[in-house]
């Protein structure tokens, strides 16, 4: 008889896995940083820097150190979250994208929830009636959300609700101006300008969701397992929630956690668009002006939280699926 | 006979498909008694697991239950809303099937699987007690803690012991075993019909034992009915039908099964093939492959004839009828 592995036991694994990942992810931004030119000279801009000056900056930044040595202190420093300073603001990077980063997070998680629930709902309903004018239209719509660019949604979206209607504001995300300063208040103006950032982001994971979703269902509707919960006598809301989606659960995990790359990148355009004052934004806007450290240090936050909501995924699968801890 | 437990009668279940309608079952009559071993025996294809699943309505699209009744402990369960067929399934019925791996759900441990069952119907009971009971009454010491395993680390004798336990764990009155040994290994096939058995026997069950294999239903069986294409074309007491086997088809399957070893798999030694189940000859359908065959034989359904009525042994055969001595020769035995 073989026995599978407990749990904690698999948990540690995988976070051993993941630690050259991490390490890798630091040498590549080291490796640009690198190749993005001499810092003492970007912070100067446009004048030349006096030479004592350069001299005292190259010492104590530790620029006349050899490569591999200023890698290693690369590598001490951003573990301790310190990834330099804005060419453009002279404030810590950690400190401005600290900053940015709730509105970030707001965004990520109400399109992760509208995208979750919507499209796995969505799914589920076109699966329960295969073929039938519902299904047509979900597998359309889904269709149609999966292969039309997300920057198209979003300009479409403020041109209905924002212009033609005047029901939701297109940009920013709080009325500055706000009278009524009731948490309440408060709770539905952030709402109002959530709502179309939010909704366009999550248009293709929802597509994405819900196409997945349905196929397993189908797919699973026909499992001998399925009969067996049936013949015990479950009811068919049982036999949906604790057979059908348990099951296919796995599958959706998986792509759920696939999906957090897709919405880092995602949201720089949509921040934009919607002018959302995020980690997005922020890096675009220090693309433009060739602020490298905040740059990279973006690129490392959100590599740091792609690779933390995967290994997420990886740990929930494993406690989900008993079949995949050998 | 005691008391009558399952009445079907004149059973049809139907697949509508594209290629024109499958009369899976067509029109099929089958008593269990009370605590009786019934055996089902025919060859692949013939309607045995279809016929098992229209008995639970747990048919699978594009099937249904077109024509008959199934009338267990006096309720027709064909015509019984799905609310109440549910409380049958599993309390009243219970079912084991063929392949005990994919019959369980593979992330749930096999202990939620029975306790899921046991809070349906029986949800006054404390299923942490009832469960070490059950897979202990199906041959796993409590020691070896079945419960907290997954089905993909047992084996399949281990997965068919706790089908079974799932199958008694709410107290049926009837089992049915559709092909539970098939899929096992040679050794492990007696040791899974002995447990049936004994269950049966312990409990005051009956079962309606399925298989494709005489050899099995000799040992396990009270009475046998034999099923070719979706009919029933001969039922006795187990003897009276190894003593006397009556019908062409029964007797090919006898011929087979005593040729070679008791457990062996597939009967194929009968001549000729299954016709299309949606393109059936007319008259009996057996004729295309049996070498008695005479033309009335083709032209109208076989009659049934009382072979022995104390043994309630039937057939549905021409031979031995005035119709079948007047018959013209046999026409071609096309194979
Ligand atoms: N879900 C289904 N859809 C279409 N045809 C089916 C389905 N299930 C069974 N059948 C057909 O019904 C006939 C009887 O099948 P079955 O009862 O499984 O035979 P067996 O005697 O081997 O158990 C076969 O011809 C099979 O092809
Ligand atoms: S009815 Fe005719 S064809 Fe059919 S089994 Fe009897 S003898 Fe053979
Ligand atoms: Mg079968």
């Amino acid at each position: 008889m073989r026995k599978t592995k407990s749990i904690p036991v698999f948990i540690l694994q995988r976070i051993l896995q993941v630690i050259p990942i991490v390490l890798g992810t630091i040498f590549i931004t080291f490796l640009l940083l690198e190749l993005s030119g001499d810092p003492i000279t970007a912070l100067g801009g446009d004048f030349a820097l006096p030479d004592e000056t350069v001299e005292h900056l190259t010492k104590a930044y530790g620029l006349d150190k050899p490569v591999y040595q200023r890698f290693f202190i690369y590598i001490s420093k951003v573990l301790r979250g310190d990834f330099g300073y804005s060419y453009k603001q002279g404030r810590p990077v950690m400190e401005i994208i600290m900053e940015r980063m709730p509105a970030t997070i707001l965004l990520g998680a109400a399109t992760y929830v509208i995208s979750t629930i919507l499209g796995v709902a969505m799914g589920v309903i076109a699966s329960l009636k295969p073929r039938s004018w519902l299904d047509n239209l979900i597998v359309t719509l889904s269709v149609m959300g999966f292969s039309t660019p997300a920057f198209w949604f979003a300009q479409l979206s403020i041109f209905i609700f924002s212009v033609l209607l005047g029901w939701l504001p297109g940009f920013g995300m709080r009325t500055l101006d706000l009278v009524d300063t009731s948490l309440l208040a408060v709770i539905i103006d952030r709402a109002k300008y959530l709502i179309l950032p939010a909704f366009v982001l999550s248009i293709n994971g929802l597509a994405t969701l819900a196409r997945v979703t349905r196929a397993n269902m189908l797919e699973v509707m026909h499992k001998d397992f399925i009969t067996t919960a049936r013949a015990k006598g479950c009811s068919e809301f049982a036999v949906l929630i604790r057979h059908k989606l348990r099951n296919i659960m796995l599958v959706l995990i998986t792509l759920i956690g696939l999906r957090a790359g897709m919405l880092v990148s995602g949201s720089v355009l949509i921040e934009t668009v919607f002018s959302w004052p995020g980690v997005g934004r922020l890096m675009y806007n220090a693309i433009s002006s060739r602020d490298f450290p905040v740059v990279l240090g973006g690129f490392l936050i959100t590599a740091g939280m792609t690779i933390f909501i995967n290994l997420t995924t990886d740990i929930l699968y494993t406690i989900l699926d008993p079949r995949v801890r050998y | 006979m005691n008391d009558l437990l399952l009445n079907i009668k004149g059973l049809k279940t139907y697949f509508n498909l594209t290629r024109g309608v499958l009369r899976a079952v067509d029109g099929v009559d089958l008593k269990v008694g009370a605590g009786e071993i019934v055996g089902l025996v025919g060859e692949s294809g013939c309607g045995k697991s279809v016929l098992a699943r229209s008995v639970l309505r747990l048919l699978q699209h594009p099937g249904y239950i077109a024509a008959g009744e199934i009338i267990y402990e006096g309720t027709d369960l064909s015509k019984l809303p799905d609310e109440k067929m549910r409380e049958h399934r599993g309390k009243k019925i219970a079912m084991v099937f063929q392949d005990p791996l994919g019959y369980l759900n593979p992330v749930m441990k096999v202990g939620s699987q029975i306790e899921e069952a046991l809070r349906i119907h029986r949800p006054n009971e404390d299923p942490g007690k009832i469960i070490p009971l059950l897979l202990e009454s199906v041959g796993f010491p409590r020691s070896a803690r079945i419960w907290d395993r997954y089905p993909h680390e047992l084996s399949g004798g281990m997965l068919q012991r706790v089908i079974i336990a799932l199958a008694i764990s709410c107290d049926p009155r009837l089992l049915i075993a559709d092909e539970p040994t098939t899929a096992l290994d040679v050794t492990i096939q007696a040791q899974v019909l002995r447990l049936l058995k004994r269950l049966c026997k312990e409990r005051e069950m009956a079962m309606l034992l399925i298989t494709h294999n005489l050899g099995i239903v000799a040992d396990t069986c009270d009475r046998i009915y034999v099923m070719y294409c979706g009919r029933i074309v001969e039922t006795a007491d187990v003897f009276s039908l190894f003593e006397k086997p009556y019908h062409p088809y029964t007797r090919g399957l006898l011929e087979a099964t005593l040729s070679i070893d008791e457990f062996r798999e597939n009967l194929t030694t009968i001549e000729g093939t299954v016709p299309d189940p949606i393109n059936l000859p007319p008259g009996c359908r057996f004729a295309p492959r049996c070498s008695a065959a005479r033309l009335v034989c083709t032209q109208a359904d076989p009659p049934c004839l009382t072979i022995d009525a104390l043994k309630e042994h039937v057939a549905y055969c021409w031979i031995g009828t005035a119709e079948y001595e007047k018959s013209a020769a046999p026409l071609t035995t096309a194979i």
